[in-house]
């Protein structure tokens, strides 16, 4: 079985979820199969963009150690895809 | 409610006779918190259905109003029965009634007319006060027979007071000719309570009630109410919710929730975060959620939940409005908190007034209340709905 070289963190805070992270919980099911395998999805507390004053926006996530803001199930995806 | 030394938990359970729309018995509690006091009142209603619901609604609230005022308990029972309106059919009016008013002392005074004599039920055995019977005329001449009585509740008390369709049930089997009785609830009490000691006023109350509707194999010959006063030591809870207005004083938010002796909430992400960092307990966020409405809880060693804040807060609140039982139906975040704060007597509220600026800006999706205003309302809900004891601390 291979193992997950990737590990994804949902902010799990109140900004990100009302901005559309609540989507995101269900990225699991959205992946597609030959990624699915690849990758740990874990949840997190607040990453603090959403205290910022810049152009990075909620809802965010965590793809190893790079922070993602505005982030969506496509987004991620796509991310992930050029890190295999 | 609560005295100097222990806490009352008051809970009333009811069902209503086979084929009826209506219970035609009323019981009703109320707590005067100025005054630390207690009062309630059954009432069962003559005949059943509609009319026997109406007479002891209303009984039952004269009763609580006069009481409440310091009426003199005559008085309060010669009116109500003066005034309670006479049924065509039978010429009467009639309508039972038991009150107990008890004080911040634990001084229990109790007036009974016409209902099953309540039930003390103290270390094992039941306690009988001592009566003072006292004749009232009734209108149209008739003689009315009021018992008074006071007593001194102790710790692990239980009073229990119930509509006659509890003692009457079972009436013309053969094992109970005459119907349960006061000796046949009496022994069930005493079996119950000697298989689960701590068993909640809630739960005997309950347990009560099914075994009449048992006694009358499944359809109750006359409504049955039971109400259940028990006497024991307060729960306690404490919820920390918002950070602290000045920074220096995350870390006593954080010892005080570490020295609380009781079952402890937080509830805000931020909050979170102060006190894993301040007592140094790592926060596991977990992705599984049943309910999508919400952020997802997490876990803390020594926490009994870590929940979102102003979300969940807000359906709090609004479960606890719409709830017209103690029974909670889902395991979400908001259901697991309620279910946490209807187990507990005494809620310390912790309430950080730092404003989360992010939550302020105007062009979010949803608007996100103040949390000290959703603070407030929940802990009005807890307080006059629940009679729950409420201490909201600023920080
Ligand atoms: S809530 Fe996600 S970054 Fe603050």
């Amino acid at each position: 079985m291979t193992k997950p070289t990737i590990t994804i963190k949902i902010c799990c805070g109140t900004m990100c979820y009302i901005m559309g992270g609540a989507e995101l919980h269900l990225l699991k099911e959205h992946l597609p199969a030959h990624i699915a395998p690849l990758v740990k999805i874990e949840g997190a507390s607040c990453l603090g963009v959403c205290q910022d004053d810049n152009e990075d926006r909620p809802p965010c996530v965590m793809i190893n150690d790079e922070l993602i803001p505005n982030a969506t199930i496509q987004k991620i995806i796509t991310h992930i895809t050029k890190q295999l | 409610m609560h005295n100097q030394r222990f806490f009352i938990e008051a809970e009333t359970y009811q069902e209503k006779k086979a084929n009826q729309r209506v219970c035609g018995d009323a019981c009703l509690s109320r707590k005067l918190k100025d005054e630390d006091r207690l009062i309630t009142v059954l009432s069962d209603g003559l005949g059943s259905g509609v009319k026997a619901n109406v007479l002891a609604t209303m009984t039952t609230s004269m009763a609580l109003q006069f009481t409440a005022k310091n009426d003199p308990l005559e008085r309060t029972a010669e009116f109500i029965m003066n005034t309670l309106p006479i049924d065509a059919k039978r010429q009467i009016s009639y309508s039972t009634f038991t009150i107990i008013d008890i004080n911040c002392l634990g001084e229990a005074k109790v007036v009974e007319y016409d209902n099953p004599p309540l039930i003390i039920y103290r270390d094992g055995n039941f306690y009988e006060p001592s009566k003072e019977v006292r004749t009232l005329t009734r209108p149209g001449g008739r003689r009315a027979k009021v018992s008074y009585s006071c007593l001194n509740l102790k710790k692990e008390d239980r009073i229990i007071i119930v509509s006659d369709g509890i003692t009457q049930s079972a009436m013309g089997t053969p094992h109970f000719p005459f119907g349960w009785e006061s000796d046949g609830l009496k022994k069930y009490i005493r079996q119950t309570i000697k298989q689960n000691p701590e068993i909640s006023a809630h739960q005997l109350a309950r347990k009560i009630v099914y075994r009449a509707s048992i006694n009358d194999k499944g359809h109750l010959t006359d409504d049955a109410t039971c109400h259940v006063i028990y006497c024991r030591e307060p729960r306690h809870l404490m919820i920390a919710t918002g950070p602290p207005f000045h920074e220096n004083c995350d870390s006593l938010l954080a010892e005080r929730i570490k020295n609380f002796d009781g079952k402890k909430i937080i509830c805000g992400g931020t909050t979170s975060k102060i006190i894993s960092r301040e007592l140094n307990i790592p926060i596991e966020v977990s992705l599984n959620n049943p309910d999508p409405s919400l952020p997802p809880v997490s876990k803390m060693e020594g926490i009994n939940l870590v929940t979102e804040g102003i979300l969940t807060l807000g359906k709090v609140s609004r479960l606890l409005e719409e709830l017209t039982s103690t029974e909670i139906k889902g395991n979400g975040p908001a259901e697991q908190m309620v279910r946490l704060l209807l187990n507990t007597d005494e809620i310390t509220l912790m309430a950080g007034t730092r404003i989360n600026n992010a939550h302020q800006d105007p062009n979010l999706p949803v608007e996100l209340e103040i949390r000290r205003n959703v603070i407030k309302k929940i802990a009005a809900l807890l307080e006059d709905k629940f009679l729950k004891t409420i201490n909201i601390e600023y920080l």
